[in-house]
């Protein structure tokens, strides 16, 4: 088990603390190593909170989470960055790559940040620039390539560093159809590889290329779906079927 | 749309924007008011009353004129601003369905807006303050009660015709640039441009070449003339290399960091070089012209205080004695009735003469060939101003009277008195005539009045007035065939300054009213007059140089302002981007303030060293005003400096919790 999240809560409390708004209500689940994991839920569920939590930008009112059996609540302000640097990976819907940096730099920045050496940072770059087919393009600047190439960096700015978990947040929210399936693709490669992935969407497509699929409603788990043997498009047709009931207002039970 | 719909937008985009509007409007309020101020000062009737009104008069009016440039170039800029900040709304507006037409119109509402808050409250500001200003304005000129107080109709009235140019100059282009722009252009509008600036050599090169000529232009000027000559070439230059090298410069030597790898990719090196050369690229200009609006603020302060600060030094050097008349051109028994005539006014006056100096010189400028030891007659003092004497002879019955000396000279035997340097020891020419040096004389017991030291002196005492109608002969044509020697007589009395003033008018009265005296030339003076001239002329100045100081600093505090208010928004999401990609807060609280010191004190850091450049210059120039108290100078420019930097950490102080509010 790569990540452990029990009874997850988070209550916002507005500015002058008269009104309460409960974001998560009780959240519990957990990620074996290798496993490639989507969270769907409509907008309002608490995906977004669920992530910052997960990826330790925000703190929970109470419960607790769990990674590679770290306690990541516990974790001081000073340790937090590093920690995060050195265990997680982010991949967002907007890039967030920073113009002022070539993409072999956008690229590289997590290690410069680590403090590593420059042979260090060639022998991890060559091999993931490989995997994402992005060894033309280093050179260039953020303003200068498409939006795929774009995700493929940041793509490849989150796995540089070996993390426990890739964490996703609608990666392919930006993207055009076509480039959305390669990309989709490229995150199962990625996957089989050996990365554990989590990623929040509410793209089904999206939603269909992962090996198990929990749904957020009201700030619960409320249902998870298993691949199993199931093809992608088979895959598809479950979650279909299960967004629609979650919207009609049927009760299932996770 | 209803009209009313317009009006009513109009002010709230005022309002919304009051974080880029209010310090807009601040700054158009101050600039009109101070024009205004400057015009009633400048056509205020007591000035023409006033003794030495012709040079504050110039002054002021000088400082009308660069109000108006300054105000022209800096709205414009300052507008080009809050318009860039607001590209995006006004495209909102337009894909929300208004159509240029509209959003013209509520542009124009909003210029009317502003243009009847910045008229009304610069005029009546000005009005208001104006009063203050002419206080200061007396007690620095130290004049008299000659200015009157009123509101200056003609001032309100050229106010009011230049800003409404000025004005509706600003909401044309507004509106050429919505025109021409595309929705979605103006929608990006706040961040075009991000193209990371390509290396730019040949600019960096230029700006490098240019800089350094200039100051080598300051640092090997060798005289008064040439710095006069050379300062404004020398301020081009350097405003030239100053753009060149922070658009250019700063980055090309960025890149190079950035090339070294060993260096480049450490953690600090890595966001602050790349930080670096995108913010130099985004500021350069703007601080470029901080640089240059502090380098004038610090020269035109430090200058005028400190001609201001030593007027009476000035004085003395100007007017050895508190009351002096020369005669031009008179021969011996002309000079001994004048004198006579003159002693006599002041003995039936009561008053007693100290300091009594008198003597007859004739005065050449030639040129001296320090090979040959010889020296000629020219008068091209451009030409060759380091060769250039101006070179008095007198009789050597001057030196003795004044001196009591028992020196005994034979024809061809000179003294001589420089207080430059002369490389002159033994045998020497002037022409063709030869001459020894019987002695070098360490005082001369008098000072000719001068009217500026920009040439060199020496004084050549000869045997009698004989040997000086031999010199002049040989020059031939070239001064004139006329050999007469000027006369000079100076003394003081210890008596107060307007005794001073009718004892020289009785001696002019009386020396114009004698017919013997009817064919000569008197220059009659006495420094009690003379000073009001003076305090006119750097109590102008000085002024002045408060005025714009003040006027500039403004600017400047606008530009860190503006600058630190988009330096925040785009750095906004670069600060939430390196905390997802594993800074902490601290980190990049760290490396962004060590950034955005850089960027504010670079021009500072620039302007100052530009001083130590141009101090020589600004010397030497200051000499020719009379100013040759160096030390003094260096006291003001050091005081200028320091007062400044205090100032400006202040503002930046200031302006930087704005830049914390946006990025947190």
């Amino acid at each position: 088990m790569i990540l452990n999240v029990k009874n997850l809560k988070k209550v916002y409390t507005s500015r002058f603390g008269g009104h309460h708004v409960q974001a998560l209500s009780n959240v519990t689940f957990s990620v074996d190593e290798g496993e490639f994991i989507a969270i769907m839920g409509e907008s309002g569920s608490g995906k977004t909170t669920l992530l910052n939590i997960l990826a330790a930008l925000d703190k929970p009112t109470s419960g607790e989470v769990f990674l590679d059996g770290k306690a990541l609540v516990g974790i001081s302000e000073k340790e937090i960055s590093a920690f995060r640097r050195d265990n997680l990976g982010f991949v967002f819907q907007d890039f967030n790559l920073l113009d002022n940096f070539s993409i072999k730099d956008n690229i590289l920045l997590p290690l410069v940040l680590a403090g590593k050496s420059i042979e260090k940072m060639n022998t991890s770059l060559k091999p993931v620039l490989i995997k994402l087919g992005i060894e033309d393009i280093i050179e260039k600047y953020p303003y200068e390539i498409s939006g795929g190439q774009k995700q493929r960096t940041a793509i490849a700015r989150a796995i540089i560093t070996n993390p426990k978990l890739l964490l996703a947040d609608e990666p392919t929210g930006a993207l055009d159809s076509r480039t959305t399936d390669s990309l989709l693709k490229l995150f199962r490669k990625i996957n089989e590889d050996g990365q554990t992935v989590l990623m929040v969407t509410h793209s089904i497509k999206a939603a269909s290329h992962a090996s198990r699929v929990l749904f957020l409603r009201d700030g619960t788990v409320f249902h998870q779906i298993y691949r199993g043997e199931s093809t992608n498009e088979e895959l598809y047709q479950k979650i279909s079927d299960t967004l629609t009931i979650l919207a009609t207002g049927g009760g299932f039970n996770a | 749309m209803h009209n009313f719909m317009y009006f009513k937008l109009a002010a709230e985009n005022i309002k919304k924007n009051a974080k880029m509007y209010i310090p807009y409007l601040i700054t158009s309020i101050i600039t009109i008011m101070m024009f205004y101020i400057m015009i009633f000062l400048a056509y205020n009737p007591g000035l023409t009353g006033m003794k030495g009104s012709n040079s504050v008069g110039t002054i002021l009016n000088m400082g009308i004129y660069v109000i108006g440039i300054f105000a022209v170039i800096f709205l414009f800029y300052t507008n080009s601003f809050l318009l860039k900040r607001r590209k995006k709304e006004i495209g909102l507006f337009n894909i929300l369905g208004m159509e240029k037409k509209h959003i013209a119109r509520i542009m124009t509402i909003e210029n009317i807006y502003s243009y009847l808050i910045n008229m009304i409250s610069g005029i009546f500001f000005g009005i208001l303050f104006s009063r203050l200003m002419l206080l200061l304005l007396i007690k620095i000129l130290r004049a008299g009660t000659g200015f009157v107080f009123n509101i200056s109709l003609q001032g309100i009235y050229i106010t009011l015709i230049f800003f409404t140019i000025i004005s509706v100059l600003i909401l044309l282009n507004n509106i050429r640039q919505i025109h021409l722009s595309k929705p979605i252009e103006l929608l990006k509008g706040g961040n075009v441009g991000e193209k990371e600036p390509k290396s730019k050599w040949i600019i960096a090169a230029a700006g490098i070449l240019t800089m350094g000529t200039g100051y080598f232009m300051a640092i090997t000027v060798s005289n008064a003339v040439s710095a006069l000559n050379y300062f404004f070439i020398a301020v081009i230059l350097v405003i030239i290399g100053t753009y060149c090298l922070f658009t250019a410069g700063s980055i090309v030597l960025l890149k190079i960091l950035r090339r070294n790898k060993k260096y480049y990719y450490k953690t600090n090196h890595f966001t602050s070089v790349s930080g670096m050369i995108y913010r130099m690229k985004q500021n350069a200009v703007g601080l470029a012209n901080i640089c240059i609006l502090s380098t004038m603020v610090l020269v035109m302060l430090s200058s005028t205080v400190c001609l201001y600060i030593g007027q009476d030094n000035v004085l003395n050097n100007r007017f050895p004695t508190n009351i002096g008349i020369n005669t031009i051109f008179s021969n011996k028994e002309e000079s001994e009735s004048v004198s006579n005539t003159v002693k006599k006014i002041v003995q039936d006056s009561g008053y007693k003469i100290e300091s009594y100096n008198e003597f007859r010189y004739k005065v050449y400028t030639l040129e001296f060939n320090k090979e040959e030891k010889t020296f000629l007659p020219s008068t091209d003092i451009t030409l060759n101003i380091d060769k250039m004497y101006l070179a008095y002879f007198f009789p050597i019955e001057s030196y003795i009277t004044q001196t009591g000396s028992d020196v005994v000279l034979n024809d061809e035997d000179v003294l001589i008195y420089s207080p430059d340097e002369i490389d002159i020891s033994d045998k020497f020419l002037i022409q063709d005539l030869n001459f020894h040096v019987k002695g070098m004389v360490e005082n001369p017991g008098f000072t000719i009045q001068t009217s500026g030291s920009y040439m060199k002196l020496v004084y050549i005492f000869v045997k009698d007035e004989e040997i000086i109608s031999q010199i002049h002969n040989q020059f031939g044509d070239y001064y004139g065939d006329y050999y007469k020697l000027s006369h000079v007589i100076g003394f003081d009395i210890i008596e107060n300054e307007d005794k001073q003033t009718k004892l020289v008018s009785t001696i002019r009265d009386t020396l114009e009213s004698v017919d013997e005296y009817k064919n000569l030339t008197f220059q009659i003076y006495s420094t009690a007059e003379e000073r009001f001239d003076f305090y006119a002329l750097y109590g102008g100045l000085f002024f002045l140089g408060l005025f714009l100081g003040a006027l500039f600093i403004m600017a400047t505090v606008l530009i860190i302002y503006y600058k630190q208010i988009s330096e925040g928004y785009e750095d906004k999401q670069r600060f939430y981007i390196m905390q997802q990609v594993g800074m902490s807060k601290v980190e990049v609280r760290k490396s962004i303030r060590s950034q955005v010191l850089t960027v504010f004190f670079l021009p500072l850091i620039s302007a100052i060293v530009h001083i130590i450049f141009a101090f020589k210059m600004i010397t030497m120039m200051l000499e020719l005003l009379n100013l040759t108290n160096v030390s003094l100078f260096v006291i003001c420019t050091v005081a200028t400096v320091i007062i400044f930097t205090v100032f400006y950490t202040a503002v930046y102080s200031l302006t930087a919790r704005t830049y914390y509010k946006i990025v947190e």
